[in-house]
């Protein structure tokens, strides 16, 4: 299973689950157009190796490593 | 004069939002309170045609997990307005759509401003504003606020729309959505109406605050049916089928009004984006901004300003002014010592500050509305999460090692609120500069030469920071519910002038009105306490040393036993320093009979020596007045800025132990393991006080931090 935190800068994937159900957490990035299906690019990841920089429905989204990680991707 | 139009301004944090609040309203604005919750809440007017706005907080969506969110969303259900005003960025089209997929749910008048139009050509895009409207069934119009385009015709469409019938309800879910929520909307109360297909849509995804209100049987056996249903049907969970339904009702509407090309603007933000957030440059960069704010703000332009406005204007030209008055009018010297040192001295107080901040909020304006600072959160969250801080945080602490006012009043800038709170009680533990006089007395009478004062004094300070950070970060009341860590990163842009002048206008606003006045009565009052006293002559004017702030230094000066200083000058010149630290040392020498001197001066630490019998002591003293309150200017600053009487009162409780502690540390630990201080009581205090901070140090946390919880608080 791979999650949106083990991208390499520059990888592209496309969104298939969210874990974390019915989370304040989940319910955001839900709001924030993480939702399955969605392409995600992970830009580069911050110059002290947490968090990452995503860019996903034309714009660019922060999210921390701990929190990619409920973010399944294939 | 009564407005007759109410209007709602709704949109993301990046829309322009507030950029077309202040084109609209201009300086007719009022900044009050959310009930319940630390939000500002800012209502605006535009008189000519009686229109009234209330800026709803920044936002991507109305789920209630973040205060911003419930306020917004209870004030668009239930709120008395007649119009929302939806925002739109137009170069982040997918974004902002998904907010107003969510309002359309709502049976309310909607417009829809399309913002930042004159940028759309650099971003390659082509916007069909008429095929907007109609896939969105609601009046789209294309604006720029930034320029001031569009406004008057906004305005007609707003006032139109207001007059016109309420528009049908745009279905915007797919088949077997709709369906589902019609079932559920026919369980709620008649007195939902308009809001019917929100709430219903909400309680399907387990909105935790309508769960609570609407819960009868029937709506929750229909909602575990509905949602069972739907989550076999379709194979998903309901929240994701809702979130993605409004997703692709934004595809849709894209697809439809929309045509893209290359964009220009967005490989400028990532060509800069390249070098400031690189991996080896960003902290350098960041270094190089936080010393040009510094340099300008601290060690040049807003020094000056401040520093003429106090010695000259203040100092001399107001207080000659006075005093040739007074003179001529032959008042009485307290009359004149109210005017001049009570009074002059109390405005200087207030006002002594403003030109500082001018430099330092203009500067951070530029910071914040550039989108540079959304880049400080990303590159030091690394860091500073683990003390409940955020890299924001860290320019007000650079600050406050000029100035702790500007600092705490810069903390504006930090959006979460928990993380805003410590950074508030924190910020002061750094030496100001007024702070460094009582430094450089101490260290010249008791450790001539020695260059390890200073930086052990600062390395004290950031001790401070970390510890307290931990301890409070743990805490209950700074565990408020807070949007996590998903934040959006805004294109760069050139903020305008006009926005920035405008931010620094509010906030100065802000400063003087409601700090102001807490800052203006307390040195009237301590002016009095330090000038009168009743005598064998009654009650007249006198010297320090005899006045009534003596008598209540004398007083409560066995408080400072346990500290290794105990005599009344000592607490009257903690006292004095609560209206400016500068005071300490020259309240020093005037109750050690030696009158104005340096604070190195030889005669003022010969006579330091006398009143400190060890460096222990002398260190204790130090100690508490740089981490006790910091001065009553900067105390207001802090109380305008927490925005809460009980966390103003637990600040000042918390540094004033946290500075007794550390002081009683240093005096009996500290001074019995060197040897001057015998082993005693005060040893065991002081050693059971380190265990203690230890185990607040490490100790579990309260509740998990996990956003994992849903928060059920309802705001």
């Amino acid at each position: 299973m791979k999650t949106l935190d083990k991208l390499q800068p520059g990888e592209e994937a496309a969104i298939t689950a969210i874990h974390g159900q019915h989370t304040a957490l989940r319910r955001r990035l839900l709001d924030m157009g993480l939702t399955r299906g969605t392409v995600v690019r992970l830009v580069r990841t911050a110059p002290l190796g947490d968090p990452i920089e995503l860019r996903l429905r034309d714009y660019a989204l922060t999210i921390r490593k701990s929190d990619a990680h409920l973010v399944e991707v294939a | 004069m009564k407005a007759h139009l109410q209007l709602a301004l709704l949109g993301n944090q990046n829309s322009g939002k507030t950029t077309l609040f202040n084109a609209l309203t201009g300086a007719n604005q009022y900044v009050g309170n959310w009930p319940g919750v630390t939000l500002d809440k800012v209502v605006g007017s535009i008189p000519s045609r009686g229109i009234s706005i209330v800026d709803l907080p920044g936002l991507y969506s109305l789920s209630p997990y973040s205060p911003e969110e419930v306020v917004s969303r209870n004030y668009l259900l239930d709120g008395n307005y007649d119009v929302v005003v939806n925002v739109i960025d137009a170069t982040h089209l997918e974004r902002g759509l998904a907010l107003t997929a969510q309002l359309l749910t709502l049976r309310r008048r909607i417009v829809v401003a399309l913002n930042m139009m004159d940028l759309t050509a650099a971003a390659g895009l082509s916007i069909d504003v008429a095929k907007l409207e109609e896939a969105l069934g609601v009046p789209v119009v294309a604006i720029s606020a930034a320029q001031g385009k569009g406004l008057d015709e906004l305005l007609v469409t707003v006032e139109n729309s207001a007059h016109a019938p309420l528009p049908e309800l745009h279905n915007i879910y797919p088949v077997a959505l709709s369906q589902a929520i019609a079932t559920i909307g026919a369980l709620l109360p008649q007195s939902t109406a308009a809001a019917r297909d929100f709430i219903a849509a909400s309680l399907l995804e387990r909105d935790p605050i309508y769960s609570a209100q609407y819960h009868d049987e029937a709506l929750q056996v229909a909602l575990v049916r509905q949602r069972a249903a739907l989550e076999s049907d379709l194979n998903d969970d309901v929240e994701s089928l809702l979130a993605s339904a409004r997703f692709d009702f934004v595809q849709r509407t894209l697809d439809a009004a929309v045509t893209r090309k290359a964009s220009r603007t967005a490989a400028m933000s990532q060509r800069i984006d390249r070098i400031v957030t690189n991996k080896y440059l960003a902290l350098p960069i960041f270094a190089l901004i936080v010393y040009v704010v510094y340099y300008l703000a601290v060690s040049t332009i807003g020094t000056w300003g401040t520093d003429y406005a106090n010695d000259v204007l203040f100092g001399e030209y107001a207080v000659n002014a006075a005093s040739s008055l007074l003179e001529s009018a032959q008042a009485p010297e307290w009359l004149s010592g109210l005017i001049i040192d009570g009074i002059i001295g109390g405005v200087g107080a207030v006002l002594g500050f403003v030109p500082q901040m001018i430099v330092l909020f203009l500067l951070l304006a530029f910071l914040e509305q550039s989108g540079y600072m959304m880049r400080v959160a990303f590159v030091l969250d690394r860091i500073f999460r683990h003390f409940g801080l955020s890299g924001r945080c860290f320019i007000p602490m650079v600050i406050a090692s000029g100035c702790g006012v500007p600092a705490l009043m810069a903390s504006r800038s930090i959006d979460n609120i928990n993380e805003r709170r410590i950074t508030l009680i924190t910020t002061t533990f750094v030496p100001c500069s007024a702070k460094l006089p009582i430094l450089a007395m101490i260290a010249a009478a008791f450790f001539p030469g020695s260059t390890l004062v200073a930086p052990g004094v600062y390395l004290l300070a950031i001790v401070s920071i970390v510890v307290t950070g931990i301890i409070l970060k743990k805490e209950q009341a700074f565990k408020e519910d807070v949007s996590p860590f998903v934040l959006e990163l805004p294109d760069y842009h050139m903020p305008t002038l006009r926005n920035i002048l405008h931010s620094v206008y509010m906030r100065c606003r802000a400063f003087i009105i409601k700090a102001g006045t807490i800052i203006f009565s307390t040195v009237v009052a301590v002016w009095f306490l330090s000038s009168f006293n009743f005598t064998s002559e009654g009650f007249v004017m006198t010297e320090v040393g005899d006045s009534m702030l003596a008598a209540i230094g004398s007083a409560i000066a066995f408080i400072f036993i346990p500290l290794g200083f105990a005599s009344w000058q000592c607490a009257v010149a903690i006292f004095t320093g609560l209206l400016a630290k500068e005071n300490v040392v020259g309240t020093l020498a005037v109750l050690l009979g030696l009158g104005e001197v340096a604070e190195d001066d030889a005669s003022l630490g010969a006579a330091l020596h006398g009143e400190f019998s060890t460096t222990a002591a002398a260190l204790a003293f130090l100690t508490f007045n740089l981490f006790s309150t910091p001065c009553i200017a900067a105390l207001g600053a802090m109380k305008r800025q927490l925005a809460s009487g009980r966390m103003f009162a637990f600040a000042i409780v918390y540094m004033t132990v946290w500075a007794y502690s550390l002081a009683l540390i240093i005096y009996h630990v500290g001074g019995f393991v060197v040897g001057q201080v015998p082993f005693g009581p005060g040893t065991v205090v002081g050693l059971v006080l380190l265990a203690l901070i230890g185990w607040l140090l490490f100790r579990p946390e309260r509740r998990k931090v996990s956003m994992l919880k849903i928060p059920s608080k309802t705001v």
